[in-house]
């Protein structure tokens, strides 16, 4: 017995900056971040804070799985960084639904979703749970150095939350790390301990494109074929595919052997770049909302993110 | 097939049209962006079953041939 799918919602920040509007200040143009990511533009945070667009998200998620807050057993959060580093936003979330579950962050950069999900089955399994709250909320605007042509026209911020609760669903799930400095950010900014002699880095996403690009494709290809494995299916049997949006080039170089169509790669790329963790989340929301699953079809999601880290979780959609 | 040949049909299928080229064309003439390239080298990876190791700078045709029979015969 593991969990399924019970309750999804999402909340995009209200600016919303395109290609061009990145053209006024970067040497860059619509054209070049399109053929090269398949973005075309993005949510930015202005007055929101981090936490409110969590807190939203996690009540759309709740009231679509007719789940009140004090009947949640877990909070999970996927984020890289909160508002604060303490209280966590998984507790920030807790306080505002008025649960006292157990509430923590979790860093697996842009698979921190599915690290989350993995951590929900194991409780459940445990028996320590049997519903959980996972939220994931990223400000990457904040996390990018805006004079960074290359990287900071990739991203963008959102929140996302599902609720997971004990039954049939899930058929697999793989997680793995390959330790690298390929894609990292420091965050010793802004300490002024009299003591501390490691000299102080801008705090701001580095990446290595083209180390990157190629694990990502590699990654994402070994993920599907293990979590198929392990769920008993061939990659071909998977109804709808939702990849981490880091980049449409990505996704397609990494499924183009399993000749997957089209249609059941789901993206939202194009509208909301890559949120890091968050990028599943909005992308199942915004699929369960317009109808596309129906009860019985098999869900694979597949990331790859910092650290390095990459998973892929098979579950069937176990609603009408 | 020679390493030519096996070059022309990866290169071709990554441009989406039939390239005719030489061991004297650049990568600079063939206008590959830069996820273009990393593609062709995983690409390259496979087929041959190497490393061509990470951040190669792709120059001509005829280097790359140089570099992929290079790393086969390395293999024994």
């Amino acid at each position: 017995m593991s969990f399924y799918i019970a309750g999804t919602g999402s909340v995009l920040p209200e600016k919303v900056v395109s290609n061009d509007d990145l053209a006024q200040f970067l040497d860059t143009s619509d054209e070049w971040i399109f053929t090269r990511t398949g973005i075309r533009r993005r949510h930015v945070l202005t007055g929101e804070r981090l936490d409110d667009l969590a807190v939203a998200a996690a009540e759309q998620a709740l009231s679509d799985a007719g789940v009140k807050g004090e009947e949640v057993d877990l909070i999970l959060c996927a984020t890289m960084r909160g508002d604060f580093y303490t209280p966590s936003l998984a507790c920030t979330v807790g306080g505002a639904i008025g649960s006292h579950a157990p509430a923590f962050d979790v860093n697996a950069a842009c698979v921190g979703v599915l690290y989350c999900m993995e951590i929900a089955d194991s409780f459940i399994a445990a028996g320590k749970a049997e519903t959980v709250l996972i939220v994931s909320a990223e400000a990457m605007s904040k996390l990018v150095d805006w004079t960074d042509r290359a990287s900071c026209v990739l991203f963008g911020d959102g929140a996302g939350a599902m609720v997971v609760r004990k039954g049939e669903g899930r058929l697999s799930g793989v997680l793995r790390s390959d330790p690298s400095f390929a894609i990292h950010m420091p965050n010793l900014e802004g300490i002024n301990s009299p003591y501390n002699q490691v000299p102080q880095e801008k705090l701001a996403m580095v990446m290595d494109g083209g180390e990157v690009y190629k694990f990502a494709v590699n990654a994402m290809g070994h993920r599907i074929e293990e979590a198929c494995a392990a769920a008993g299916i061939a990659p071909a049997d998977v109804d709808w595919y939702l990849p981490h949006q880091a980049n449409v080039r990505i996704i397609d170089a990494s499924l183009k052997k399993y000749r997957i169509p089209k249609e059941r790669v789901l993206l939202n790329i194009s509208e909301c770049g890559n949120m890091s963790a968050t990028s599943v989340m909005v992308l199942l929301d915004q699929y369960a909302k317009k109808g596309t699953f129906r009860r019985g079809d098999k869900l694979l999601f597949v990331a790859f993110g910092g650290g390095l880290t990459s998973g892929a979780v098979v579950s069937v959609w176990n609603r009408d | 097939m020679t390493t030519l040949e096996k070059l022309k049909e990866i290169l071709s299928e990554c441009k989406g049209e039939d390239l005719d080229i030489t061991p004297e064309t650049t990568f600079e003439e063939l206008d590959f962006d830069s996820l273009d390239k990393v593609d062709i080298v995983m690409q390259i990876e496979e087929a041959y079953d190497i490393s061509l190791g990470d951040n190669m700078q792709l120059s001509t045709v005829g280097e790359l041939i140089a570099k992929i029979d290079e790393a086969v015969a390395a293999k024994g």
